[in-house]
């Protein structure tokens, strides 16, 4: 078992490789890994509460992978309330995640 | 090799400047919460990355028919990578190493603030070695 | 003559080290400063430009402020309205992200995808940033 954060710094709805992303998260998880997904910078758009694919996250929420959003990033952009399973987080717990918390960062 | 627990070395790799890109500000932001937690930072600066720590950078004024919108003038990316090399003076190790190929293709070789090294492909491969944890931010667009 | 222009906004850059996007006040300062008419089409995720309560404040590096002065894309927005710039924000692409018109800062114009397209035959000139 391994511990893995996957920082999706990228809007969700932009890339092409967001499916690919999501599906990443869920894949390690069934595996039996610890894994966080990191909304940080525009990755933050899709965990506005009522998004489309806020709806993804919540799921993989249920499928026990930890779905964290930064709080500046989500202020900056006027997010004031979060998807079902996403927590607000901020830069401690990230660098937190990073050095005892993780085993691999994968930064999209 | 990775270790398990507590990561003593974070190696960051970035490839983008600031002023049209986010990620150089995220950078600055975690690398001083590792810092912090006496993680020493090895930043090694790719392509567009090389103009971060550009010497010559300056506050400058904005438009006067948009002060009132923008403030009267804005500060530059070095003024905080040099307050992070300085902090790191006194505690963990920051090193930002820029490629030498980057600087050169740019022009900017001889612009570098002076606590930064000019590094080489080699060097890349060695901060990755030795790090505990690898952070290679991508390239936009 | 490309005295009508059309801005097209669809990537949102936020805390790149200028007080806005640097696309976005250059944009205003062609609302404000200059002959040309220049009106806003914000879609894709570049709609939460025009969302109420965008706050920069909380991003800072050993305790500086990353920006130095107070203000947001909404800001802005508000700025080319008040100075007889039309912004447009396209529904769909608000709905998707789960942007109410109700978070829109007052003023700007809701328009469908479909609506895009006479927009961009009414204007000598697009620019997509």
């Amino acid at each position: 078992m391994s511990r893995y954060v996957i920082v999706t710094s990228r809007d969700l709805y932009e890339y092409a490789s967001s499916p690919y992303v999501l599906e990443l998260a869920g894949a390690l998880k069934n595996r039996g890994h610890e894994v966080t997904l990191y909304l940080i910078e525009n990755g933050v758009l899709a965990a506005r509460k009522g998004a489309q694919l806020a709806a993804r996250l919540s799921d993989l929420s249920r499928a026990g992978v930890t779905v964290l959003a930064e709080d500046v990033s989500a202020k900056a952009r006027g997010i004031e309330q979060v998807a079902e399973g996403v927590r607000l987080s901020n830069m401690d717990e990230l660098a937190d995640l990073i050095v005892d918390g993780c085993d691999k960062v994968i930064w999209y | 090799m990775a270790r398990q627990n507590g990561a003593k070395s974070v190696a960051i790799v970035l490839a983008t400047g600031s002023y049209e890109r986010e990620a150089p500000t995220t950078v600055l932001r975690l690398a001083e919460k590792l810092l912090e937690r006496g993680v020493n930072v090895n930043v090694w600066a790719f392509e567009e990355a090389v103009t971060l720590t550009n010497k010559d950078q300056i506050d400058h004024s904005e438009p006067g028919a948009l002060q009132g919108i923008l403030g009267e003038k804005h500060s530059h990316v070095s003024k905080y990578i040099d307050m992070l090399l300085r902090a790191g003076l006194h505690g963990a190790k920051l090193d930002w190493v820029s490629c030498v190929l980057c600087v050169q293709e740019r022009g900017v070789e001889k612009h570098q603030m002076n606590s930064v090294t000019i590094g080489t492909l080699g060097d890349l491969w060695k901060f990755v070695r030795a790090a505990d944890r690898v952070i290679t931010i991508p390239s936009y667009r | 003559m490309a005295e009508k222009t059309l801005v097209i906004f669809e990537k949102p850059i936020y805390l790149c080290m200028e007080p806005v996007d640097p696309h976005l006040f250059a944009t205003a300062f062609g609302v404000v400063e200059t002959p040309v008419e220049v009106n806003v089409l914000l879609r894709d995720s570049a709609v939460t430009y025009a969302v109420e309560r965008q706050d920069m404040k909380g991003a800072k590096v050993l305790g500086v402020d990353v920006q130095e002065f107070d203000t947001n894309p909404a800001r802005v927005v508000k700025f080319m309205i008040e100075n007889g710039g039309q912004v447009y924000v396209v529904r769909e692409d608000a709905e998707a992200r789960g942007i109410a018109p109700t978070d829109l800062v007052p003023g700007v114009r809701l328009i469908s995808r479909e609506e895009t397209v006479g927009l961009i035959e009414n204007h000598d000139a697009v620019m997509v940033w």
